[in-house]
Protein backbone atom coordinates (compact mmCIF):
# COMPACT_ATOMS: atom_id res chain seq x y z
CA UNK A 1 0.00 0.00 0.00
CA UNK A 2 1.45 3.29 -1.05
CA UNK A 3 1.11 7.05 -0.76
CA UNK A 4 -0.73 8.69 -3.56
CA UNK A 5 1.63 9.61 -6.59
CA UNK A 6 0.51 13.62 -5.82
CA UNK A 7 1.77 13.42 -2.54
CA UNK A 8 4.53 11.55 -3.05
CA UNK A 9 5.93 14.85 -5.58
CA UNK A 10 4.43 17.00 -2.84
CA UNK A 11 7.22 15.84 -0.93
CA UNK A 12 9.66 15.05 -2.73
CA UNK A 13 9.63 18.39 -4.56
CA UNK A 14 10.09 20.15 -1.10
CA UNK A 15 12.72 18.05 -0.76
CA UNK A 16 14.67 18.70 -3.73
CA UNK A 17 13.71 22.56 -3.04
CA UNK A 18 15.12 22.35 0.13
CA UNK A 19 18.48 20.72 -1.29
CA UNK A 20 18.65 23.85 -3.53
CA UNK A 21 18.50 26.02 -1.21
CA UNK A 22 20.93 24.58 0.69
CA UNK A 23 23.48 24.61 -2.02
CA UNK A 24 22.75 27.90 -3.06
CA UNK A 25 23.70 28.91 1.00
CA UNK A 26 26.61 27.38 0.38
CA UNK A 27 27.72 28.64 -2.75
CA UNK A 28 26.52 32.26 -1.89
CA UNK A 29 28.20 32.52 1.53
CA UNK A 30 31.36 31.83 -0.18
CA UNK A 31 30.99 34.17 -2.92
CA UNK A 32 29.88 36.63 -0.68
CA UNK A 33 32.02 35.90 2.98
CA UNK A 34 28.80 35.80 4.67
CA UNK A 35 28.78 32.98 7.67
CA UNK A 36 26.88 30.12 7.62
CA UNK A 37 27.20 26.52 8.88
CA UNK A 38 28.74 24.45 6.34
CA UNK A 39 27.96 21.46 7.83
CA UNK A 40 24.60 21.62 8.69
CA UNK A 41 23.67 22.82 5.26
CA UNK A 42 25.88 20.25 3.13
CA UNK A 43 24.13 17.66 5.35
CA UNK A 44 20.78 19.47 4.69
CA UNK A 45 21.85 19.22 0.81
CA UNK A 46 22.20 15.49 1.13
CA UNK A 47 19.31 14.55 2.75
CA UNK A 48 17.31 16.83 0.88
CA UNK A 49 18.25 14.44 -2.62
CA UNK A 50 18.22 11.68 -0.43
CA UNK A 51 14.82 11.64 0.29
CA UNK A 52 13.38 12.78 -2.32
CA UNK A 53 14.84 9.64 -3.98
CA UNK A 54 13.29 7.41 -1.36
CA UNK A 55 9.99 9.28 -1.83
CA UNK A 56 10.09 8.75 -5.56
CA UNK A 57 12.18 6.37 -6.56
CA UNK A 58 13.34 7.82 -9.97
CA UNK A 59 14.57 10.23 -8.13
CA UNK A 60 17.53 8.43 -6.46
CA UNK A 61 20.95 9.10 -7.60
CA UNK A 62 22.74 7.03 -5.34
CA UNK A 63 21.98 3.14 -4.55
CA UNK A 64 21.54 3.05 -1.02
CA UNK A 65 24.55 1.34 0.23
CA UNK A 66 26.03 4.44 -0.61
CA UNK A 67 23.32 6.59 1.05
CA UNK A 68 24.31 4.55 4.32
CA UNK A 69 27.93 4.97 4.59
CA UNK A 70 26.95 8.84 3.76
CA UNK A 71 24.62 8.96 6.99
CA UNK A 72 26.98 7.50 8.88
CA UNK A 73 29.45 9.59 8.24
CA UNK A 74 27.20 12.23 9.18
CA UNK A 75 25.92 10.57 12.30
CA UNK A 76 29.80 11.03 13.14
CA UNK A 77 30.69 14.04 12.40
CA UNK A 78 27.27 15.41 14.92
CA UNK A 79 28.30 12.86 17.68
CA UNK A 80 31.79 14.36 17.50
CA UNK A 81 30.49 17.83 17.55
CA UNK A 82 27.93 16.82 20.09
CA UNK A 83 30.81 15.53 22.41
CA UNK A 84 32.92 18.97 21.88
CA UNK A 85 30.08 21.03 22.47
CA UNK A 86 29.00 18.58 25.76
CA UNK A 87 33.05 18.56 27.10
CA UNK A 88 33.72 22.88 25.96
CA UNK A 89 32.84 25.87 27.38
CA UNK A 90 29.60 27.88 28.53
CA UNK A 91 29.64 28.90 25.03
CA UNK A 92 30.44 26.11 23.15
CA UNK A 93 27.46 23.80 25.31
CA UNK A 94 25.18 26.55 24.01
CA UNK A 95 25.26 24.94 20.45
CA UNK A 96 24.88 21.63 21.80
CA UNK A 97 21.22 21.11 21.10
CA UNK A 98 21.52 22.26 17.68
CA UNK A 99 24.14 19.93 16.90
CA UNK A 100 22.14 17.29 18.99
CA UNK A 101 19.39 17.86 16.91
CA UNK A 102 21.60 17.30 13.61
CA UNK A 103 22.95 14.54 15.11
CA UNK A 104 19.14 12.94 15.15
CA UNK A 105 18.68 13.79 12.03
CA UNK A 106 21.61 12.19 10.55
CA UNK A 107 20.48 9.04 12.53
CA UNK A 108 17.21 8.86 11.71
CA UNK A 109 18.16 8.79 7.72
CA UNK A 110 20.69 6.13 8.51
CA UNK A 111 17.83 4.41 10.27
CA UNK A 112 15.34 4.98 7.13
CA UNK A 113 18.28 3.08 5.17
CA UNK A 114 19.08 0.75 7.48
CA UNK A 115 15.73 -0.44 9.23
CA UNK A 116 13.50 -1.86 5.73
CA UNK A 117 14.62 -4.81 5.22
CA UNK A 118 12.71 -7.58 2.15
CA UNK A 119 12.24 -5.32 -0.92
CA UNK A 120 15.07 -3.40 -1.32
CA UNK A 121 14.26 -0.60 0.60
CA UNK A 122 15.78 2.92 0.45
CA UNK A 123 16.74 1.96 -3.14
CA UNK A 124 15.09 2.63 -6.38
CA UNK A 125 13.86 -0.43 -6.60
CA UNK A 126 11.82 -0.15 -3.74
CA UNK A 127 8.62 1.10 -4.78
CA UNK A 128 8.73 4.35 -2.81
CA UNK A 129 7.31 5.22 0.44
CA UNK A 130 5.07 3.11 2.03
CA UNK A 131 7.24 0.13 0.38
CA UNK A 132 5.77 -3.16 -1.20
CA UNK A 133 4.04 -5.37 0.66
CA UNK A 134 6.86 -8.09 1.63
CA UNK A 135 9.00 -4.71 3.30
CA UNK A 136 10.16 -5.66 7.25
CA UNK A 137 10.64 -2.65 9.38
CA UNK A 138 13.04 -3.94 12.15
CA UNK A 139 12.96 -1.97 15.37
CA UNK A 140 9.53 0.03 14.82
CA UNK A 141 9.55 1.75 18.32
CA UNK A 142 12.77 3.57 17.15
CA UNK A 143 10.78 4.83 13.73
CA UNK A 144 7.84 6.13 16.13
CA UNK A 145 10.37 7.85 18.79
CA UNK A 146 12.41 9.59 16.00
CA UNK A 147 9.42 10.35 14.53
CA UNK A 148 8.11 12.11 18.28
CA UNK A 149 11.11 13.95 18.26
CA UNK A 150 10.98 15.32 14.65
CA UNK A 151 8.00 16.41 15.71
CA UNK A 152 9.20 18.44 18.64
CA UNK A 153 12.47 19.83 16.69
CA UNK A 154 10.26 21.07 14.43
CA UNK A 155 7.63 22.85 16.58
CA UNK A 156 10.72 24.05 18.67
CA UNK A 157 12.45 25.52 15.62
CA UNK A 158 8.89 27.67 14.31
CA UNK A 159 8.29 28.67 17.89
CA UNK A 160 11.87 29.96 17.51
CA UNK A 161 11.71 31.87 14.08
CA UNK A 162 9.92 35.02 13.83
CA UNK A 163 7.99 35.91 11.09
CA UNK A 164 8.42 39.39 10.74
CA UNK A 165 11.25 40.92 10.22
CA UNK A 166 11.66 43.92 12.71
CA UNK A 167 12.60 47.57 11.33
CA UNK A 168 16.63 47.44 10.41
CA UNK A 169 16.76 43.59 9.76
CA UNK A 170 16.09 40.25 10.95
CA UNK A 171 15.04 40.08 14.54
CA UNK A 172 17.05 37.94 15.83
CA UNK A 173 20.14 37.94 13.54
CA UNK A 174 21.77 40.72 14.72
CA UNK A 175 22.10 39.33 18.10
CA UNK A 176 22.93 35.82 17.32
CA UNK A 177 25.96 37.47 15.06
CA UNK A 178 27.23 38.75 17.65
CA UNK A 179 26.45 37.24 20.68
CA UNK A 180 25.43 33.55 20.19
CA UNK A 181 26.73 30.66 18.83
CA UNK A 182 25.34 27.94 16.36
CA UNK A 183 21.97 26.84 17.67
CA UNK A 184 21.20 29.61 20.48
CA UNK A 185 18.70 30.82 18.34
CA UNK A 186 18.90 30.58 14.31
CA UNK A 187 21.13 27.69 12.77
CA UNK A 188 24.68 30.48 12.39
CA UNK A 189 28.40 29.70 11.85
CA UNK A 190 31.51 27.97 12.92
CA UNK A 191 32.14 26.29 16.15
CA UNK A 192 31.29 29.64 18.77
CA UNK A 193 35.20 30.20 18.80
CA UNK A 194 35.44 32.68 15.89
CA UNK A 195 37.71 35.46 16.55
CA UNK A 196 37.87 38.98 15.37
CA UNK A 197 34.97 40.68 13.08
CA UNK A 198 31.94 38.95 13.29
CA UNK A 199 30.64 38.30 9.79
CA UNK A 200 26.95 38.60 9.57
CA UNK A 201 24.60 35.34 9.32
CA UNK A 202 23.55 34.46 5.88
CA UNK A 203 19.53 33.98 6.36
CA UNK A 204 19.02 32.73 9.59
CA UNK A 205 15.75 32.00 9.08
CA UNK A 206 15.93 30.13 5.74
CA UNK A 207 18.21 27.51 7.39
CA UNK A 208 15.44 27.35 10.32
CA UNK A 209 13.22 26.74 7.41
CA UNK A 210 15.31 23.86 6.12
CA UNK A 211 15.15 22.14 9.25
CA UNK A 212 11.52 22.77 9.53
CA UNK A 213 10.45 21.23 5.76
CA UNK A 214 13.54 18.11 6.55
CA UNK A 215 11.94 17.29 10.13
CA UNK A 216 8.26 16.89 8.62
CA UNK A 217 9.28 15.49 6.14
CA UNK A 218 11.18 12.92 7.67
CA UNK A 219 8.84 12.35 10.52
CA UNK A 220 6.26 12.00 8.05
CA UNK A 221 9.26 8.96 5.94
CA UNK A 222 9.35 7.59 9.42
CA UNK A 223 5.73 7.16 10.02
CA UNK A 224 4.97 5.48 6.85
CA UNK A 225 7.24 2.76 8.00
CA UNK A 226 4.80 1.83 10.92
CA UNK A 227 2.43 0.00 8.49
CA UNK B 1 57.58 8.27 25.23
CA UNK B 2 54.13 9.65 24.44
CA UNK B 3 52.94 13.18 24.34
CA UNK B 4 51.77 13.49 27.52
CA UNK B 5 54.84 12.02 29.58
CA UNK B 6 56.76 14.66 27.47
CA UNK B 7 55.37 17.32 29.29
CA UNK B 8 52.14 18.18 27.36
CA UNK B 9 49.11 19.15 29.75
CA UNK B 10 47.50 16.23 30.71
CA UNK B 11 43.70 16.51 30.67
CA UNK B 12 41.91 13.49 32.77
CA UNK B 13 38.74 12.67 30.93
CA UNK B 14 35.69 13.11 33.20
CA UNK B 15 32.32 11.65 32.50
CA UNK B 16 29.55 14.66 32.47
CA UNK B 17 29.88 18.65 31.80
CA UNK B 18 32.95 20.33 33.05
CA UNK B 19 30.77 22.88 34.72
CA UNK B 20 27.28 22.50 34.52
CA UNK B 21 24.94 25.55 34.17
CA UNK B 22 22.89 26.75 36.97
CA UNK B 23 19.20 25.87 36.45
CA UNK B 24 17.05 28.27 35.66
CA UNK B 25 13.56 28.25 36.41
CA UNK B 26 10.77 29.18 34.14
CA UNK B 27 8.12 32.05 34.35
CA UNK B 28 4.61 30.88 34.56
CA UNK B 29 4.62 32.10 31.05
CA UNK B 30 7.30 29.78 29.52
CA UNK B 31 5.91 26.80 31.23
CA UNK B 32 2.36 27.23 29.39
CA UNK B 33 4.49 28.21 26.27
CA UNK B 34 6.21 24.47 26.14
CA UNK B 35 3.16 23.00 26.57
CA UNK B 36 1.55 24.66 23.99
CA UNK B 37 4.39 23.08 21.68
CA UNK B 38 4.00 20.37 23.07
CA UNK B 39 0.50 20.12 21.95
CA UNK B 40 1.60 21.54 18.47
CA UNK B 41 3.89 18.64 18.00
CA UNK B 42 0.91 16.30 19.13
CA UNK B 43 -1.27 17.85 16.10
CA UNK B 44 1.66 17.59 13.31
CA UNK B 45 2.23 14.12 14.75
CA UNK B 46 -1.80 13.83 14.22
CA UNK B 47 -1.80 15.41 10.56
CA UNK B 48 1.26 13.03 9.60
CA UNK B 49 -0.40 10.02 10.63
CA UNK B 50 -3.12 11.22 9.02
CA UNK B 51 -1.32 11.03 5.90
CA UNK B 52 -1.11 7.15 6.06
CA UNK B 53 -1.41 5.35 2.87
CA UNK B 54 -4.46 3.24 5.10
CA UNK B 55 -6.28 6.58 5.74
CA UNK B 56 -6.53 7.18 1.74
CA UNK B 57 -8.48 4.13 1.10
CA UNK B 58 -12.16 4.01 1.46
CA UNK B 59 -11.34 1.25 4.18
CA UNK B 60 -10.76 4.40 6.35
CA UNK B 61 -14.31 5.37 6.26
CA UNK B 62 -15.78 1.73 6.67
CA UNK B 63 -13.19 0.35 9.63
CA UNK B 64 -12.14 3.32 11.62
CA UNK B 65 -15.28 5.56 11.03
CA UNK B 66 -18.39 3.86 11.10
CA UNK B 67 -17.72 1.29 13.59
CA UNK B 68 -18.23 4.36 16.20
CA UNK B 69 -21.70 4.68 15.32
CA UNK B 70 -22.43 1.49 16.87
CA UNK B 71 -23.99 1.85 20.27
CA UNK B 72 -24.60 5.74 20.27
CA UNK B 73 -28.06 7.12 20.28
CA UNK B 74 -29.81 7.15 16.61
CA UNK B 75 -29.35 10.57 15.71
CA UNK B 76 -25.67 10.79 16.11
CA UNK B 77 -25.61 7.45 15.18
CA UNK B 78 -26.87 8.62 11.71
CA UNK B 79 -24.61 11.58 11.42
CA UNK B 80 -21.52 9.52 12.04
CA UNK B 81 -22.88 7.13 9.25
CA UNK B 82 -23.30 10.25 6.94
CA UNK B 83 -19.95 11.70 7.30
CA UNK B 84 -18.50 7.99 6.81
CA UNK B 85 -20.21 7.72 3.38
CA UNK B 86 -19.12 11.05 2.37
CA UNK B 87 -15.39 10.03 3.37
CA UNK B 88 -15.98 6.72 1.89
CA UNK B 89 -17.05 8.32 -1.50
CA UNK B 90 -14.06 10.56 -1.27
CA UNK B 91 -11.26 8.96 0.51
CA UNK B 92 -8.41 10.78 -0.96
CA UNK B 93 -9.89 14.70 -1.11
CA UNK B 94 -11.49 14.58 2.27
CA UNK B 95 -8.29 12.26 4.01
CA UNK B 96 -6.01 15.02 2.48
CA UNK B 97 -8.18 17.81 3.74
CA UNK B 98 -7.93 16.02 7.31
CA UNK B 99 -4.52 16.07 7.12
CA UNK B 100 -3.44 19.32 6.37
CA UNK B 101 -5.93 20.60 9.04
CA UNK B 102 -4.19 19.27 11.52
CA UNK B 103 -0.98 19.82 10.22
CA UNK B 104 -1.76 23.55 10.00
CA UNK B 105 -2.91 23.79 13.49
CA UNK B 106 -0.04 22.19 14.42
CA UNK B 107 2.14 24.83 12.88
CA UNK B 108 0.08 27.20 13.55
CA UNK B 109 0.08 26.58 17.13
CA UNK B 110 3.79 26.70 17.21
CA UNK B 111 4.57 30.17 15.65
CA UNK B 112 3.63 32.97 18.17
CA UNK B 113 1.55 35.44 15.90
CA UNK B 114 -0.94 32.59 15.46
CA UNK B 115 -1.44 30.50 17.98
CA UNK B 116 -4.66 32.36 19.41
CA UNK B 117 -6.32 31.50 15.75
CA UNK B 118 -5.00 28.36 15.85
CA UNK B 119 -5.68 27.36 19.29
CA UNK B 120 -9.52 28.38 18.56
CA UNK B 121 -9.86 26.81 15.55
CA UNK B 122 -8.56 23.52 17.17
CA UNK B 123 -11.32 23.48 19.58
CA UNK B 124 -13.91 23.45 16.55
CA UNK B 125 -11.83 20.64 14.27
CA UNK B 126 -11.53 18.95 18.04
CA UNK B 127 -15.51 19.01 18.17
CA UNK B 128 -16.24 17.82 15.19
CA UNK B 129 -13.83 15.27 14.81
CA UNK B 130 -14.87 14.05 18.36
CA UNK B 131 -18.44 13.71 17.39
CA UNK B 132 -18.44 12.51 13.37
CA UNK B 133 -14.95 10.70 14.06
CA UNK B 134 -15.22 9.42 17.73
CA UNK B 135 -18.94 8.96 18.15
CA UNK B 136 -18.57 10.86 20.84
CA UNK B 137 -15.47 8.79 22.23
CA UNK B 138 -18.40 6.34 23.00
CA UNK B 139 -19.62 7.99 26.56
CA UNK B 140 -22.84 7.49 25.42
CA UNK B 141 -22.76 4.12 24.33
CA UNK B 142 -22.22 2.79 28.22
CA UNK B 143 -19.02 1.01 27.00
CA UNK B 144 -16.54 3.83 27.24
CA UNK B 145 -13.17 3.13 29.39
CA UNK B 146 -10.38 4.86 30.24
CA UNK B 147 -7.97 2.56 29.21
CA UNK B 148 -9.72 2.37 25.83
CA UNK B 149 -10.08 5.92 25.62
CA UNK B 150 -12.68 7.69 27.70
CA UNK B 151 -13.87 10.68 27.20
CA UNK B 152 -12.52 10.19 23.76
CA UNK B 153 -8.34 11.19 22.61
CA UNK B 154 -9.58 14.51 20.43
CA UNK B 155 -11.98 16.40 23.08
CA UNK B 156 -9.21 16.67 25.03
CA UNK B 157 -7.08 17.97 22.56
CA UNK B 158 -9.75 20.94 22.67
CA UNK B 159 -10.00 21.45 26.62
CA UNK B 160 -6.21 21.70 26.16
CA UNK B 161 -6.63 24.57 23.76
CA UNK B 162 -8.68 26.11 26.23
CA UNK B 163 -6.61 25.76 29.16
CA UNK B 164 -3.13 26.63 27.21
CA UNK B 165 -4.73 29.68 26.17
CA UNK B 166 -2.60 32.82 26.16
CA UNK B 167 -3.22 35.41 28.23
CA UNK B 168 -1.61 37.66 30.68
CA UNK B 169 -3.91 36.74 33.73
CA UNK B 170 -1.68 35.18 36.44
CA UNK B 171 -2.79 31.97 37.94
CA UNK B 172 -1.61 29.68 40.69
CA UNK B 173 -0.93 27.16 37.81
CA UNK B 174 -0.71 27.19 34.18
CA UNK B 175 -4.08 26.15 33.55
CA UNK B 176 -5.91 28.50 35.69
CA UNK B 177 -4.31 31.40 33.72
CA UNK B 178 -7.25 31.70 30.94
CA UNK B 179 -10.00 30.69 33.19
CA UNK B 180 -9.05 31.09 36.85
CA UNK B 181 -8.60 28.69 39.57
CA UNK B 182 -12.32 27.24 40.41
CA UNK B 183 -13.20 26.94 36.71
CA UNK B 184 -10.10 24.93 35.97
CA UNK B 185 -10.26 23.02 39.17
CA UNK B 186 -13.67 21.72 38.13
CA UNK B 187 -12.79 21.06 34.69
CA UNK B 188 -10.34 19.03 36.70
CA UNK B 189 -12.62 17.19 38.70
CA UNK B 190 -14.94 16.93 35.98
CA UNK B 191 -12.41 15.21 33.36
CA UNK B 192 -10.73 12.38 36.06
CA UNK B 193 -14.17 12.24 37.75
CA UNK B 194 -15.84 11.19 34.52
CA UNK B 195 -13.11 8.21 34.13
CA UNK B 196 -14.12 7.09 37.45
CA UNK B 197 -17.51 6.69 36.15
CA UNK B 198 -16.57 5.43 33.05
CA UNK B 199 -14.01 3.10 34.96
CA UNK B 200 -17.25 1.65 37.23
CA UNK B 201 -19.64 1.02 34.35
CA UNK B 202 -21.15 -2.47 34.18
CA UNK B 203 -19.90 -2.80 31.04
CA UNK B 204 -15.93 -2.76 31.89
CA UNK B 205 -16.81 -4.85 35.96
CA UNK B 206 -17.29 -7.77 34.32
CA UNK B 207 -14.48 -11.27 35.42
CA UNK B 208 -12.87 -11.07 32.01
CA UNK B 209 -14.00 -7.80 30.68
CA UNK B 210 -10.69 -5.91 31.83
CA UNK B 211 -8.66 -8.27 30.41
CA UNK B 212 -10.44 -8.73 27.24
CA UNK B 213 -10.11 -5.13 26.37
CA UNK B 214 -6.40 -5.20 27.28
CA UNK B 215 -5.67 -8.50 25.50
CA UNK B 216 -7.21 -7.14 21.91
CA UNK B 217 -4.81 -4.84 21.80
CA UNK B 218 -1.68 -7.46 21.64
CA UNK B 219 -2.10 -7.85 17.95
CA UNK B 220 0.34 -6.53 15.57
CA UNK B 221 2.59 -4.94 18.03
CA UNK B 222 6.10 -4.73 18.52
CA UNK B 223 7.31 -7.87 20.64
CA UNK B 224 8.61 -5.10 23.38
CA UNK B 225 4.80 -4.14 23.58
CA UNK B 226 2.86 -7.11 23.66
CA UNK B 227 4.49 -8.70 26.14
CA UNK B 228 3.84 -5.43 28.43
CA UNK B 229 0.40 -6.00 26.89
CA UNK B 230 -0.35 -9.39 27.32
CA UNK B 231 1.49 -9.68 30.90
CA UNK B 232 -1.01 -6.44 32.37
CA UNK B 233 -4.05 -8.33 31.18
CA UNK B 234 -3.00 -11.61 33.00
CA UNK B 235 -3.06 -9.78 35.63
CA UNK B 236 -6.47 -8.73 35.51
CA UNK B 237 -7.55 -11.82 34.19
CA UNK B 238 -10.80 -13.34 36.05
CA UNK B 239 -10.31 -10.49 38.83
CA UNK B 240 -12.26 -7.42 36.39
CA UNK B 241 -14.42 -6.21 39.41
CA UNK B 242 -11.34 -5.95 41.76
CA UNK B 243 -8.90 -3.83 38.83
CA UNK B 244 -12.01 -1.60 37.68
CA UNK B 245 -12.38 -0.64 41.71
CA UNK B 246 -8.56 -0.01 42.11
CA UNK B 247 -8.50 2.00 39.17
CA UNK B 248 -11.35 3.99 40.16
CA UNK B 249 -9.59 4.79 43.21
CA UNK B 250 -6.47 5.96 42.16
CA UNK B 251 -8.44 7.99 39.69
CA UNK B 252 -10.75 9.68 42.50
CA UNK B 253 -7.61 10.22 44.28
CA UNK B 254 -6.03 12.75 41.37
CA UNK B 255 -9.41 13.72 40.68
CA UNK B 256 -9.52 15.90 44.06
CA UNK B 257 -5.54 16.68 43.80
CA UNK B 258 -6.36 20.06 42.90
CA UNK B 259 -7.96 20.58 46.41
CA UNK B 260 -5.44 19.47 48.30
CA UNK B 261 -2.45 21.03 49.61
CA UNK B 262 0.65 21.54 47.48
CA UNK B 263 2.83 18.78 48.42
CA UNK B 264 -0.33 16.07 48.36
CA UNK B 265 -1.39 17.78 44.85
CA UNK B 266 2.39 17.66 43.46
CA UNK B 267 2.62 13.58 44.52
CA UNK B 268 -1.18 13.10 42.76
CA UNK B 269 -0.21 14.94 39.53
CA UNK B 270 2.59 12.73 39.21
CA UNK B 271 -0.03 9.72 40.29
CA UNK B 272 -1.57 10.88 37.11
CA UNK B 273 1.12 11.09 34.92
CA UNK B 274 1.72 7.45 35.65
CA UNK B 275 -2.22 6.72 35.70
CA UNK B 276 -1.25 8.24 32.14
CA UNK B 277 0.91 6.67 30.90
CA UNK B 278 -0.32 3.43 32.13
CA UNK B 279 -3.13 3.57 29.65
CA UNK B 280 -1.02 4.83 26.99
CA UNK B 281 1.02 1.65 27.08
CA UNK B 282 -1.15 -1.02 28.10
CA UNK B 283 -4.81 0.49 27.42
CA UNK B 284 -4.19 1.83 23.92
CA UNK B 285 -1.05 0.37 22.98
CA UNK B 286 0.78 3.68 21.91
CA UNK B 287 -2.26 4.58 20.05
CA UNK B 288 -2.65 1.92 18.15
CA UNK B 289 0.37 3.63 15.84
CA UNK B 290 2.16 0.47 14.99
CA UNK B 291 0.13 -0.99 11.86
CA UNK B 292 -0.96 2.05 9.80
CA UNK B 293 -3.61 2.72 11.20
CA UNK B 294 -3.73 5.09 13.96
CA UNK B 295 -5.42 8.48 14.00
CA UNK B 296 -3.55 10.02 16.73
CA UNK B 297 -1.69 9.00 19.70
CA UNK B 298 -4.77 8.60 21.46
CA UNK B 299 -5.73 10.13 24.88
CA UNK B 300 -2.94 8.68 27.24
CA UNK B 301 -0.45 11.70 26.08
CA UNK B 302 -3.20 14.84 26.24
CA UNK B 303 -3.77 13.14 29.79
CA UNK B 304 -0.46 13.56 30.92
CA UNK B 305 -0.45 17.42 29.64
CA UNK B 306 -3.21 18.43 31.27
CA UNK B 307 -1.76 16.95 34.53
CA UNK B 308 1.75 18.92 33.62
CA UNK B 309 -0.90 22.26 33.10
CA UNK B 310 -2.66 21.73 36.39
CA UNK B 311 1.01 21.40 38.39
CA UNK B 312 1.40 24.19 41.14
CA UNK B 313 3.25 26.85 40.95
CA UNK B 314 6.16 27.30 43.50
CA UNK B 315 7.20 30.71 43.09
CA UNK B 316 5.42 34.22 42.52
CA UNK B 317 3.36 33.83 39.46
CA UNK B 318 4.09 37.65 38.56
CA UNK B 319 6.69 37.90 35.50
CA UNK B 320 7.89 41.08 33.75
CA UNK B 321 5.39 42.47 30.94
CA UNK B 322 7.77 41.94 28.12
CA UNK B 323 8.62 38.19 29.35
CA UNK B 324 4.56 37.34 29.86
CA UNK B 325 4.14 39.32 26.18
CA UNK B 326 6.47 36.84 24.02
CA UNK B 327 5.29 33.89 25.94
CA UNK B 328 1.91 34.66 25.15
CA UNK B 329 2.27 35.21 21.37
CA UNK B 330 1.88 39.15 21.35
CA UNK B 331 5.66 38.97 19.60
CA UNK B 332 3.71 40.48 16.67
CA UNK B 333 3.04 43.98 18.46
CA UNK B 334 6.59 44.28 20.10
CA UNK B 335 7.92 43.77 16.51
CA UNK B 336 5.91 45.38 14.35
Amino acid sequence: MNIPNWLADIFAAIMLATAVYCAGRLVFARLRGRRVEYDTDLVHLLMGVAMAGMIVPDLNPLDGTVWKVVFAGATLWFAGRVALAWRGDERARLTLRHHGAHLVLSVAMLYMFVAPSGASAGSASSGGMGGAASMVVHYPTLALVLALFLCGYAVVVIDRTPLLVASGGTPRARDTAQEAPPGACCAVADNGQSQGPVRSLLAPRGANCCDIAMSVTMAFMLITLLQ
Amino acid sequence: MSETTAGAPKVAFTFGRANPAPRVRRTPAETRRLLQLALAAVWLLDGLLQLQPFMFTKAFATQIIDPTASGNPSAVAHSITWSAGIIGHHPVSTNAAFAAIQVLLGLGIACRPTVRAALAASVGWSLAVWWFGEGLGGVLTGGASPLSGAPGGVILYALLAVLLWPTDREGRFPAARPIGVPAARGLWLLLWGSLVFFTLQSANTGPQDMNAMIVGMADGQPDWLGAIIKHSASLVAHRGLAASIVLAVVLALVAVAVFLPPGVWRALIVLALVVAAVIWVVGEAVGGVFGGQGTDPNSGPLLALIALAYWPATHPTTEPKATAQQATGDLERTTS
